[in-house]
């Protein structure tokens, strides 16, 4: 037996290969993000975990988790390097050389994220500054004296060499003292990792975790009650647009009355982008959630009148005029041959158009007051925190994709007429459970009885 | 080319005697000097169609041929009621019709029914529409697709059927409306030869059973003559009648009757009028534009 080719054109791969390949096509894009996230290879940043003051105290200040590029931190460790060079040199001057013991203490901090990450604080050291100062003492100690190991970032043996020489003057005090002599900056350090805009998937998810399940801070609301607000704008301006935009549509495909008098000025109006009527929305219906159902209802309305007078126009005009030859009147053609006639096909429009109420989402939930799932959005990524950015975007493309597969395999029990020559769905392979191709047509023929007509002459016999 | 020209038609005497009885019965529809101008893009007006005129008697099987271009879809279209006529009128048991109605119900080239309804359900359509009852409908509809040996697909989508047994429906949905006419534009031409033939013995077997008057459209001439009791041959420019031929075979029409001497003189006469014989000869011969083949024989 021969393979197929893979690429035929206009032919369809065997379900077997179709199933596979689309499967792959949702797996590769985790692979590739899986990839950036894990292979060190692939990492353009530093997180870091380790920082320190800055030469410049204009410059901005890093804190433990940013990220900075890979060629960026050896400059950065240098600035440091020069910092603890002018205190040892102030200190070989003078032995006796006295520094700002809040400075010391700061400095004493900044091992506080290797604590944390390698698991060495418990929850009553974080309960109080005195615990946490009193535990991160403890840890300089531990380091020094080599009882323990940063397993989490092993240091670099510069830093370890600076734990021993701050460990000398910190010794002789007690925790929570303040500490005169000056110490010396741990030199930046982190983990390689992927750019801040490309969080790993671990962390995403745990981010995710806290954020769909945890009681939000500052009376916020829960994520599923923003996934409710959402849900509202999106479907309110969608069910207003299609309880309008059909009728007139459904109207200007029969009558070329109502296409001329409606469609040039809808085409003129949808290329006024919808978000800039937003401040006008906000005037009119104030900042509620009106004028964000407003706008996802005039960015879509114009839409649905176009796509929809198309598709009544694509309706066969022989079914149209059957139905005259067989008595029916202008009413009857609307309810029983051009409504009926439509409705697979207007189903399918509103399902493009559903999409379309998506994309305005985003600009309606900003407008006013934010709200929903985009004030969620906004704020976190203004504070760059993707790693729980990316989930809510995740969630919006799950619900799109699953509420229109669930759509469309839906129009299977209610349009049956549309399904019976075996027209799948782009993504029928993907169902293991239903793979047996449906053949009415073959078994009709099987079926038919043998004409009963007046014997047709035989054709003769090929000899 | 004079009428005399052409080659005769005889009418032995029982046939006349049937055309005859034909002729004492009532008028179904008259065409009344019938024509279409339109106005063209670039602003010429042209007759499409034009005085057209002929009778048509209760329980006649009517058939109109002509080559393409001539008007006879146009035609017939006017007298569904599904385009309007710019000269004449149609009067149809002595009343002017016009726009469509249940009483000139029409089959089509193309399959019309309806894809969302069952077969049982496309022929209840008019049935429905003349306000019977849905059960009365449902009965009277199976009746219809028993009458076309449908029977058993009564549920079926028309997606479901072959182009044969589509048209077979569409045939039981146009009667059960019990139109005064039934039109047929070309209904057998998107199927094949042998479904074709088949379909023109289903059709001369439901014309025999059931009380109604045909007028059917056709290129094919075979078709024609096989089918109709006379034939109404059109010729082009305008869309006019040449010549109303009766055909001189008795009923019911049986295959071998494609053979009879007088089927093929009806078939002549109509070839000749619609193909004069000389036409074809005043054509200018031409060489092939190219040699296709390498071998050294003079292929023309």
């Amino acid at each position: 037996m021969t393979r197929e080719p893979w690429l035929m054109v206009r032919r369809e791969l065997s379900s077997h290969r179709a199933r596979w390949i689309m499967i792959g096509s949702f797996l590769l894009p985790i692979a590739i993000w899986c990839a950036f996230a894990y292979i060190p290879f692939f990492h353009g940043d530093y997180k870091l975990l380790i920082t320190a003051e800055r030469a410049d105290p204009a410059m901005a200040n890093f804190v433990a988790g940013d990220r900075v590029a890979k060629d960026y931190l050896p400059g950065y460790a240098e600035e440091v390097r020069g910092i603890n060079a002018s205190i040892a040199a102030q200190l070989e001057a003078d032995p006796a050389a006295i520094g700002s013991s809040r400075t010391n203490l700061k400095r004493i901090r900044r091992i506080e994220p290797i604590a944390d990450a390698n698991g060495w604080l418990t929850a009553e050291d974080e309960e109080s500054t005195k615990a946490m100062d009193k535990a991160l003492y403890v840890a300089w100690g531990n380091l020094a004296e080599g009882r323990v190991t940063s397993e989490a970032m092993p240091l670099s043996d510069e830093n370890l060499d600076i734990i021993r020489k701050n460990w000398e003057v910190m010794s002789k005090h007690a925790p929570g003292d303040s500490i005169k002599t000056p110490l010396l900056n741990l030199i930046p350090q982190g983990l390689s990792a992927t750019p801040v805009f490309l969080p790993a998937p671990h962390e995403c998810i745990s981010a995710a975790w806290d954020d769909f399940t945890a009681e939000p801070a500052n009376n916020q609301p829960y994520m599923y009650e923003r996934l409710l607000g959402s849900l509202k704008v999106v479907f309110g301006g969608f069910l207003m647009a299609a309880i309008i935009g059909m009728p007139i549509g459904v109207l200007c495909g029969s009558y070329d009355l109502f296409s001329k008098m409606v469609e040039p000025f809808t085409d003129f109006f949808r290329y006024m982008p919808a978000p800039t009527f937003s401040l006008l929305l906000v005037a009119a219906f104030g900042v509620e959630g009106a004028p964000k159902i407003a706008l996802v209802f005039i960015g879509t309305v114009p839409h649905m009148i176009l796509m929809i007078a198309n598709t009544t126009r694509l309706l066969d005009r022989n079914l149209i005029e059957a139905a005259q030859t067989l008595g029916a009147d202008r009413g009857t053609l609307m309810s029983r041959v051009i409504m009926p006639g439509i409705i697979p096909n207007v189903y399918t429009d509103l399902r493009v158009l559903l999409g379309w109420a998506w994309t305005w989402l985003v600009i309606a939930e900003l407008i006013g007051t934010k709200t929903g799932l985009t004030a969620f959005i906004d704020t976190q990524g203004d504070r760059r925190n993707f790693d729980r950015v990316f989930p809510v975007i995740i969630m919006i493309g799950v619900i799109g994709f699953t509420t229109d597969q669930s759509l469309q395999a839906l129009a299977r029990v209610l349009f049956p007429w549309e399904y019976t020559q075996g027209k799948k769905s782009r993504l029928s392979a993907l169902a293991f459970w239903r793979n047996r191709p449906s053949k009415p047509r073959e078994e009709a023929a099987a079926a038919a009885p043998a004409t009963p007509t007046t014997p047709t002459p035989a054709p003769a016999a090929a000899s | 080319m004079t009428a005399t020209d052409l080659p005769v038609v005889e009418k032995p005497p029982e046939i006349a005697a049937r055309f005859a009885r034909i002729d004492a019965r009532p008028v179904v529809l008259q065409v009344q000097h019938l024509g279409r101008s339109f106005v063209s893009p670039t602003g010429e007006t042209i007759r499409a169609l034009g005085d057209v005129s002929f009778d048509v008697r209760r329980r006649e099987f009517i058939t109109v041929v002509g080559p393409s271009g001539c008007g006879k879809s146009t035609f017939i279209r006017i007298v569904a009621g599904l385009e309007s006529s710019t000269e004449g009128q149609m009067l149809l048991d002595g009343k002017v019709v016009t726009g469509p109605g249940a009483d000139r119900g029409m089959v089509f080239q193309g399959y019309t029914l309806f894809p969302w309804l069952s077969v049982k359900k496309n022929v209840m359509f008019g049935l429905e529409l003349a306000g019977k009852g849905k059960n009365a409908a449902a009965n009277e509809a199976m009746l219809w697709l028993e009458m076309v040996g449908l029977g058993q697909f009564a549920d079926h989508y028309p997606s479901q059927l072959s182009g044969g047994m589509k048209q077979r429906v569409a045939i039981a949905r146009a009667l059960a409306a019990k139109p005064r006419i039934l039109l047929m534009d070309e209904p057998f031409g998107a199927l094949d030869a042998n479904t074709r033939c088949d379909m023109q013995n289903y059709l001369l077997e439901i014309f025999r059973n059931v009380d109604v008057t045909i007028l059917f459209i056709t290129h094919d001439i075979d078709e024609a003559v096989y089918l109709a009791d006379r034939v109404v041959v059109m010729g082009r420019n305008p869309g006019h009648i040449m010549e109303i031929v009766d055909v001189p075979l008795p009923r019911p029409r049986e295959n071998d009757m494609l053979f009879d001497k007088y089927f093929l003189q009806a078939k002549k006469r109509i070839e000749h009028l619609i193909h004069p014989p000389g036409e074809a000869a005043a054509q200018e011969k031409k060489a092939p534009i190219g040699r296709m083949t390498v071998v050294g024989d003079e292929v023309y």
